[in-house]
């Protein structure tokens, strides 16, 4: 398993959109892949999931992954969070 | 529906509709199966207005899901106000999680009944 913190740097946060492009992601994956901010978990495999987490610009997340494929998991899903989802700002 | 509750804030339907229209282009807003959450965000808006919309007939949405949309909710958001489209959408999320209520809002035909439904989740929600 891997666990590393992980803050949201795009302008919108986890909104429907970027909660979408994280979705498609780790769906390639077989690992468990889980998001986590205070006493609430999120499969990053549901966007309703990703959403119920509330997460705007600036929450520091748990980024935990948990599989066969964890390390390119792990690191697809850090370099989006990275990278802004692929968002202009 | 939107447009009219926004008609004082000088928002007009099309303003709505090329919002909605433009964020649709952009990716699905379909969050789970049946159910879509078309929104845009505008200068003028100083508050979030949502609007639920139940289909007679299921309408094919631009998605990779095979189950066709039968229920909307239309948001009209500010447009700076982050936080607060974040949270939204996170109470909607509350919403739309528990099956049963979906089967409800499915069954139901009163505006009364569906509002009700769709206000219990308020109290389970954290607004920020």
């Amino acid at each position: 398993m891997i666990e590393e913190r992980i803050t949201l740097i795009n302008k919108l946060g986890l909104h429907i959109r970027a909660s979408n492009v994280l979705v498609n992601t780790c769906q390639r994956f077989n690992s468990k892949i889980e998001l986590i901010r205070s006493d609430k978990t999120a499969d990053a495999k549901s966007i309703m999931n990703l959403m119920l987490l509330g997460a705007p610009c600036g929450t520091e997340l748990t980024l935990r992954v948990e599989g066969d494929d964890e390390q390119a998991a792990f690191g697809a899903v850090k370099a989006l969070i990275h990278n802004r989802f692929g968002e202009s700002e | 529906m939107i447009a009219e509750d926004l008609n004082l804030e000088g928002v007009t339907h099309q303003d709505i509709l090329h919002g909605f229209l433009a964020r649709e282009r952009l990716g699905s807003t379909v969050i789970t199966k049946g159910i879509a959450v078309p929104h845009t965000r505008l200068a003028q808006v100083e508050r979030p207005i949502g609007a639920f919309i139940k289909l007679h007939e299921p309408i094919a949405f631009d998605n990779h899901d095979e189950h066709n949309v039968s229920m909307l909710f239309g948001l009209v958001m500010p447009e700076n106000n982050k936080q607060e489209h974040i949270s939204v959408l996170s109470c909607l999320a509350e919403c739309f999680q528990c099956q049963t209520r979906i089967a409800q809002l499915n069954d139901t035909h009163g505006i009364e009944e569906a509002y009700r439904l769709l206000t219990l989740c308020q109290a389970d929600v954290v607004i920020e």
